[in-house]
């Protein structure tokens, strides 16, 4: 199904909107992940743990399935398709596994602000966790960079299946929108 | 007519995603980071 152009561009807006967000906020994430490893302050450390569970499930968490609930809106609901283009296919499979690995890795991240909440954390404290999460932060950011350089490269490259609906098109034209 | 082969891009791109997969997953279980996740600390949230 076509969506009509305002509900395409109202779902458009929502895309971006929420996908750059996603990407921001991830970016602020790893400020705090980076300044609770290596910040000298005990009581700074512990705030920027606590910070980042609260921007964990209050912006990144709805970031990331608003993306992925608006992404699929509008592939499914214009002409470029699911699985027609590459460009499309990988930015739903970084989208995807984003967003399961955000949804697994909340809990570790509860559990530090937990901890941050009951303990002071200098030093070497939990360094193994808090290296993870900064790593976890750092991939997350790399990944939602290529997903955004996809979506506005649009690198061509048709998938099997688009190749076989761009020609079945090319002799019923009613196949377009299927 | 378009190319049904796989564009140079997309094989560039799947090289490079698996060696960072490879070496995120290496990193992940040399730190006995989140491999394991939640069996850093006790329930209460203090380290073991």
């Amino acid at each position: 199904m076509i969506l009509p152009p305002w509900l395409r561009k109202l779902t458009l807006t929502a895309h971006v909107a929420a996908s750059v967000g996603w990407l921001g906020a991830v970016a602020a994430f790893l400020a705090l992940a980076l300044g609770g490893l290596l910040h000298p302050d005990p009581q700074r450390v512990r705030a920027a743990y606590l910070v980042m569970d609260w921007v964990g499930w209050w912006v990144i968490v709805p970031a990331s399935v608003a993306s992925l609930l608006t992404g699929l809106v509008q592939s499914l609901g214009t002409r470029w398709g699911l699985f027609r283009h590459y460009w499309v296919l990988i930015k739903l499979g970084i989208n995807v596994f984003c967003t399961v690995l955000l949804l697994v890795h909340m809990q570790p991240i509860g559990q530090m602000a937990q901890a941050a909440a009951h303990m002071e954390l200098s030093g070497d404290t939990l360094w193994d966790l808090r290296i993870q999460i900064l790593l976890d932060a750092a991939a997350a950011l790399l990944a939602l960079l290529v997903a955004t350089a996809l979506s506005v490269i649009k690198p061509q490259g048709l998938t099997p299946y688009g190749l076989k609906v761009s020609s079945a098109a090319r002799t019923d034209p009613a196949a377009r929108s299927r | 007519m378009a190319d049904p082969a796989t564009p140079r891009w997309v094989k560039a791109f799947a090289l490079v995603t698996l060696v960072l997969a490879l070496l995120f997953g290496a990193l992940h279980l040399a730190g006995r980071g989140l491999g394991n996740h939640g069996a850093h600390m006790t329930p209460t949230g203090a380290p073991p």
